[in-house]
């Protein structure tokens, strides 16, 4: 059995054993190895990662990276409308296969549907597609790569290995950080050496990252399901708890992995682009985008809101663009028209907070808050913003579209008999616990405010130089606590993907 | 330099954790590892009634038997040493308390993998009978006894490990699966949970669809697939009716009986309507135990006959 694992295993979650045993392997072998060959056993590990969740999809990223290694050459050498052409083939080929794995069924389905309420009978039907892992990122990934050397802001690679490994890099190939090869490419030609700090922070990171993930994120998740797969048998208050917890079990998930691609990555020597920055301390929608997903958010800024006219354009064009671009960021998360409402919500929420500000600007054009309102203002504006992110979570998270709208009417049900019902043990149990096990509650509960001190601290002071420069004794018992928590308190046993894996 | 640096803290940073997955080898509170040094008899008064899942599962893996008992604490309360001098049959007892019909089902297939099944008696009362009613305990347990490492990561196993020490080495016994409520609050807590059950009822297809298969594998492989539904008292079956689910609760017997033979004694009659024979609405006293294993696996019935006797079925 540990054979079979180790050798050929149905999984390389970041949070498996698998992990534990690949990561320190290819590592030491990185540095190891001649820096000639070690770009080769990077691609080779990728491989490996890669195809332990369905080896044949291996061919899928292999005729995208040929068509963008050829299309990059190409368009490097022409100039005129040739150019152009091999970048349309790129773009095509790129946006074809996500297409069709990813949307073929929702499309069909759709026009099903829709003919059907009109007497016309679609003629194609479903396929049985299983989604390759982590498509939407190394498509955008790949995609990038073939934009930026038709915009002249990067050199094509001429070394088909090294481009292989820049689209399918094992730390950010299913989940991101979706980079530039600007960022990148070099990266790969560069000497890393094994460096005692970088290596620390590294994994210090990859820590944090999967407390994210262990501690909060997979636990949180029974409390998310039981109320979001059977929205029927709840009510209000359920919906609030079981929203707040799911604001927080994407975050710490998909920051979570992010933490560990980048840590892992900089064991290794790489810089990967940072992904979260405190989103839930915006005070306003357009600033949470701007710390949400990063390199996805910056992705759409730069090769959809931008073409379309970005700022530059009429307001109400500019409103318009805003739309169509979080559509479109919605649809590239699932398709399903909960994640398109979503999407077309945030791109509301933003509209409507440019529209308001530019009233504000007009209306009171020298207003400034005082220096002593400043905080309670961003304190409110804070709770607000996170509120309205949450109230968007409810769609993203629901099953179904009925389902999201079932929850997001009944939000306030219940809620004025909230405090005598709070006197009720088994209304607790059944209502908040969600009949789940208290400890479990209990310790999310302790673990969320631990997750925004630390998200405060390192955003004010720096965590870890601050750690760094206390005595030996404080910064070794803090270290073992954090491994004893994350070894005691993870759940590890209910092993789960991550969230953003099945975009 | 830089990799002795790393390597001698990366061993500080790790030492303390290998001392304590010693111990836990030392104490092994779930005996999943056989470790000879600390006696079962202690583990079972300190660690397994913190999870009676993962304790019974890993003595069934280390000890399997063809013939089991699943249910929750009710079927807990059928010991099999009774059904041993009744019938002369081993059974093993599988029971969880406060388990869930996902946990039965799993522990079935779990048993099934590990040994060829000749008897099983399911206990269910109509509140497992609830999609709604999702838990699984069996699955982290089997991650578990599957994967050893979790054991030495597990926080109940590292509670009951520390119980164990304490009980083996300095005598104080944790006191485990004592109730901390009177009797009387814990009448009233168990009618209140099974309301909850009621009140958030979710037609039981999974459940239905799961029974149905255990129920023709069964069939085709020769196991002797058999039902209970233990007595409640008479406040506990009036909350059907309470709720409005008179129909789903006769559904509920329907679906058993076709599943296998089943022993309803959920019915009004003296002995349900009797305080005395409960030690709270869900769970009754020993005599009434007694009563319902030689009833069943008394010599010379067939159990579902004698069951009527009990109470005249409804349905």
């Amino acid at each position: 059995m540990a054979g079979t694992v180790l050798f050929w295993p149905r999984t390389v979650l970041f949070n498996s054993l698998q992990f534990l045993i690949f990561f320190p392997i290819v590592t030491a072998l990185y540095f190891a190895l001649p820096p000639k060959f070690r770009w080769a056993l990077l691609l080779g590990a990728s491989c490996y990662f890669y195809m332990a969740f369905r080896p044949i999809y291996i061919l899928i990223l292999a005729f995208t990276i040929l068509v963008d290694y050829v299309a990059g050459i190409l368009i490097d050498r022409e100039t005129g409308s040739r150019r152009k052409l091999y970048l349309i083939v790129s773009i095509a080929a790129n946006i074809g296969v996500l297409a069709f794995f990813k949307y073929y069924n929702f499309i069909t389905l759709t026009f099903q549907d829709a003919g059907a309420r009109v007497g016309w009978t679609y003629p194609l039907n479903p396929l049985d597609i299983i989604l390759p892992i982590g498509l939407s990122f190394h498509t955008f990934q790949s995609l990038s790569y073939t934009v930026e050397v038709y915009r002249h802001r990067q050199k094509p690679e001429r070394n088909v290995g090294i481009f292989a490994l820049y689209v399918m890099f094992y730390p950010q190939l299913v989940a991101g950080p979706i980079e530039r090869p600007q960022n990148m490419l070099h990266q790969f030609h560069e000497l890393h050496r094994f460096e005692y700090s970088r290596v620390v922070a590294g994994l210090q990171l990859m820590a944090w990252g999967m407390f994210k993930k262990v501690v909060i994120a997979d636990r949180l998740a029974p409390f998310v399901n039981q109320v979001y797969d059977h929205p029927q048998t709840y009510t209000g208050i359920s919906f609030l708890v079981a929203t707040v917890f799911f604001a927080f079990q994407i975050y710490c998930d998909f920051s979570g992995y992010s933490d560990i691609a980048i840590g892992s990555a900089q064991v290794m020597g790489f810089r990967l682009m940072e992904n979260f920055r405190m989103p839930y301390f915006s005070p306003a929608v357009s600033d949470f985008w701007r710390r949400w997903h990063i390199s996805l958010s910056t992705w759409f800024r730069d090769y959809v809101y931008f073409p379309l006219g970005g700022n530059r354009v009429p307001f109400l064009r500019r409103y318009g663009n805003l739309l169509i671009t979080f559509l479109v960021s919605g649809l590239w998360h699932g398709a399903n028209w909960t994640y398109v409402i979503w999407g077309g919500l945030n791109g509301l929420y933003l509209v409507l907070e440019q529209w308001g500000d530019m009233l504000g600007a007009r209306a009171f054009p020298n207003w400034s808050t005082p220096p002593g309102l400043r905080l309670p203002f961003r304190a409110v504006r804070t709770v607000i913003t996170f509120s309205l992110i949450c109230f968007a979570w409810i769609f993203f998270r629901a099953r179904t579209t009925a389902d999201a709208f079932y929850i997001a009417s009944h939000l306030g049900e219940g809620l004025a008999n909230l405090p005598d019902d709070l006197q009720s043990l088994s209304f607790i149990k059944a209502n908040i616990l969600m009949r789940l096990d208290k400890d479990e509650f209990i310790i999310a509960l302790f673990a969320l405010p631990i997750l925004l001190l630390v998200e405060l601290l390192q955003h004010r002071v720096r965590l870890r130089v601050f750690i760094e420069r206390q005595p030996v004794y404080v910064r070794w018992s803090l270290y073992y606590a954090c491994c004893a928590t994350l070894l005691f308190f993870g759940a590890f046993n209910r092993a789960k993907e991550f969230i953003y894996f099945q975009f | 330099m830089a990799y002795l640096k790393f390597f001698t803290r990366l061993g500080a940073l790790v030492l303390p954790f290998l001392l304590l997955g010693l111990s836990i080898y030392w104490t092994d509170p779930f005996c999943l590892l056989r470790s000879p040094f600390i006696a079962r008899e202690v583990k079972e008064k300190s660690a397994f009634p913190l999870n009676t899942c993962l304790a019974k599962l890993i003595e069934f893996e280390q000890h399997p038997g063809a013939n089991i008992l699943l249910g929750d604490s009710r079927m807990g309360l059928i010991h099999p040493s009774e059904i041993e001098r009744v019938s002369g049959k081993k059974f093993i007892d599988m029971s969880y308390g406060g388990a869930s019909l996902n946990e039965l089902v799993d522990t079935f297939w779990t048993a099934n993998k590990a040994v060829a099944l000749k008897s099983v008696y399911m206990g269910i009362g109509f509140s497992l009978y609830n999609d709604y009613h999702f838990t699984n305990r069996t699955e982290p347990a089997m991650a578990i006894i599957e994967t050893p490492l979790l054991y030495f990561t597990n926080r109940t196993v590292l509670k009951g490990a520390w119980y164990t020490a304490q009980l083996r080495y300095s005598g104080v016994d944790p006191g485990l699966g004592q109730p901390l409520i009177s009797p009387d609050e814990l009448w009233k807590e168990a009618l209140q949970d099974d309301s909850n059950w009621a009140e958030r009822y979710l037609k039981p297809v999974r459940y239905r669809a799961r029974l149905e298969e255990i129920s023709q594998y069964c069939r085709q492989h020769r196991i002797d697939l058999r039902f209970i539904i233990f007595p409640g008292h008479a406040d506990l079956q009036a909350i059907p009716s309470r709720f409005g689910l008179d129909d789903q609760y006769f559904q509920f017997k329907r679906d058993l009986a076709s599943f296998g033979p089943l022993y309803d004694y959920d019915v009004p009659n003296e002995l349900t309507a009797n305080r005395e024979n409960y030690k709270d609405p869900v769970h009754f006293r020993d005599p009434v135990a007694k009563r319902i294993v030689r009833d069943i696996w008394g010599a010379g019935t067939d159990g579902s006959s004698r069951s009527r006797k009990v109470g005249d079925p409804v349905y």
